[in-house]
């Protein structure tokens, strides 16, 4: 599923936002129109992919962004939306009016929401507001980037405001070259103990844990992986991308740590195929070079088998950044 | 030769005078749509298409049930609030109408590029405002080239379906406007070769028995031949590629604003690509029983 960016502003200034050095070199206005939406639309149509995910910066920042959710799901699009569920008045009665009716098959939320204790009340507010109208169409996302973090608040969120029973677990990862918070490689193991010991209460609250891109396989022993297992009903992935997102202005990149690598005009492109394949391609030649986030991965068979994927293309990245120029020339671009 | 299709204002009287006869009805009213439509059937006419111009948006026009199976052409000023037009949606798609945009309004490119990738028929009409050709372009792209079904866009599918690089292809007869196929008529009986002429007095004949004689008239023939005087005249228009499909329409803004050369070389091309697309995909035809 391709990620269109509708705005390159948010109302947030998390710090573990991968986003925001792509945020930081873009124009603030810099909107998508309703004729490069329409070229999108066409471009997924004639790919054969019928889900799309809306995200900024916030998408709900966009001035059309209602119209584009009906715009899309007119079009026979599964309607995806990332948001911080923070939005203005006029915009949140808007979408409250024309989207809390919407079939929880044809769109749905993931709002990523941090720890209340760190947020202002103003945005507490505002998210509960959000999830209050939206909740029955809304999985939370958590995005951990310190391996002591804390998600108790969102079993209260998912029951208070019947949200998804599902918790769409995101983990930080370095921007190459920049500055963001992520967990260090050395502290994954703390982290995954930490992500194992709410096995317990999530079970209890029969609410499931999905894990993003990034999560390395090899951060949990043989016994966590068996209780991972099981919780998830067999459904576990150690992947990692190449995402595909689409700037307001057309670019597109391999997922968002990476947007300032291998940028390319959509333009560029025939089909969603082409775009992943070219990226999966670069991804690959990447993983020759440096193969996971730990050594072992060089040699590992989970890894060559594609169980898993080494962790986040990020970290390898983090290799090249202050070395000469002695690799293939795309790594360096 | 074909009979001309008539083209005329919602006038009882004037429709009651006609008899087998194809009609393009102007109305002035929403309400008239089903009056005309049962008129012009009872008068044993075939009607070709009602045409409504409106002042207000695409959102503000009370579309109706009973408007299913009337040719409508609905000229409208803009789209108007977009989530209005979605609740319409579903009618609209069912209405045999098609949705006129004016180029005055620069966000009608945009709007026509919406409506037809949500399967609504639509077409450009072309205002008095100076045109942003290079929109126009884009959307002709689209309307041509475009990769995933969707409705067409006019007058670059009547272009592209009847361009013949052997003669003239007039994009008028969009906008029922063309002498070869639709001449005008006022309830006077007057009649006109278009709807300019109609309104500025310049009649040809008078009254509908005369109506089959046209092709005999002499300023009826001279004014199908009047483009070959562009020609004659020593401007850019006259030296332009593309003038077998504009035909020096936009022959006094062309100093101006000449864009409209590269558009409508570029819609040229559409074409050539357009029937070589439809000729690729020709299937064979057998005999049928």
């Amino acid at each position: 599923m391709a990620n269109i960016l509708l705005t390159q502003q948010c109302v947030r200034s998390c710090p573990y936002c991968f986003a925001k050095k792509h945020m930081a070199d873009s124009e603030p206005d810099d909107i998508l129109t309703w004729d490069n939406l329409i070229y999108i639309a066409d471009l997924m149509e004639h790919s054969g992919e019928m889900g799309v995910s809306l995200l900024g910066g916030e998408p709900t920042l966009h001035p059309n962004f209602v119209d584009f959710v009906i715009y899309l799901l007119e079009r026979k699009f599964h309607v995806n939306v990332f948001t911080s569920g923070i939005m203005g008045e006029k915009m949140f009665s808007e979408a409250e009016r024309v989207l809390s009716g919407i079939n929880p098959d044809r769109l749905s939320f993931v709002c990523n929401v941090n720890n209340p204790d760190k947020s202002p009340f103003s945005e507490l507010e505002n998210v509960r507001r959000f999830l209050k109208t939206f909740g029955h169409l809304t999985t939370p996302g958590f995005n951990i980037y310190k391996p002591d973090f804390n998600f108790d608040f969102i079993f209260q969120y998912i029951n208070e405001f019947g949200m998804r029973r599902h918790i769409r677990l995101g983990l930080a990862h370095p921007i190459p070259g920049k500055h963001n918070s992520y967990v260090p490689i050395d502290k994954m193991k703390q982290m995954a103990e930490k992500l194992i010991a709410y096995l317990p209460v999530m079970e209890r609250l029969k609410i499931k844990g999905g894990f993003d891109c990034g999560f390395p396989l090899c951060i949990f022993s043989e016994e966590q992986i068996g209780r991972l297992f099981k919780h998830n009903s067999g459904r576990l992935s150690f992947g990692c991308g190449p995402a595909i997102d689409i700037g307001p202005d057309m670019s597109v990149w391999g997922c968002f740590p990476l947007s300032n690598t291998h940028k390319k005009s959509i333009y560029e492109f025939d089909s969603m195929n082409d775009i992943r394949n070219y990226y999966r391609d670069i991804h690959h030649k990447v993983r020759i070079e440096v193969a996971g986030i730990f050594d072992a991965c060089d040699d590992c068979i989970y890894r060559e088998e594609q169980l898993c994927m080494g962790g986040c293309l990020a970290h390898s990245y983090n290799h090249f950044i202050n070395e000469a120029n002695i690799r293939f020339k795309e790594i360096y671009q | 030769m074909r009979d001309h299709i008539l083209v005329c204002q919602f006038d009882e009287d004037l429709v009651r005078k006609f008899h087998n006869q194809r009609l393009v009805i102007i109305l002035s009213d929403f309400n008239q749509v089903q009056q005309a439509h049962k008129l012009v059937n009872d008068c044993q006419n075939n009607l070709h298409c009602l045409v409504i111009d409106h002042a207000g948006s695409l959102a503000s026009v009370p579309f109706h049930e009973k408007w299913r199976g009337i040719p409508l052409a609905l000229f409208v000023s803009e789209i108007g609030a977009f989530k209005e037009v979605m609740g319409k949606l579903p009618l609209l798609r069912d209405l045999n109408i098609r949705i006129f945009l004016s180029t005055d309004n620069k966000e009608n490119c945009t709007g026509l590029h919406i409506l037809a990738s949500l399967g609504i028929d639509c077409g450009v009409s072309f205002g008095e405002k100076e045109i942003d050709w290079e929109a126009m372009n884009d959307l002709m792209t689209y309307s041509i080239y475009g990769k995933v079904n969707h409705a067409s866009i006019e007058p670059f599918q009547f272009i592209a379906r009847n361009y013949n690089p052997a003669r003239l292809t007039d994009l008028s007869s969009v906008y029922f406007d063309n002498p070869y196929t639709y001449i005008h008529i006022d309830k006077n009986e007057n009649i006109a070769l278009t709807a300019n002429d109609l309104k500025e007095g310049k009649f040809i004949l008078k009254g509908i028995e005369n109506v089959h004689k046209i092709f005999e008239d002499e300023k009826y023939q001279e004014a199908l031949n009047a483009w070959q005087k562009f020609l004659l005249k020593e401007n850019g228009c006259a030296y332009c590629q593309a003038w077998r499909i504009c035909i020096g329409k936009f022959s006094e803004s062309a100093d101006k604003n000449p864009g409209c050369r590269q558009f409508f070389t570029d819609l040229m091309e559409a074409a050539d690509h357009f029937i070589s697309v439809q000729q690729k995909n020709k299937r064979k035809e057998v005999w049928q029983p």
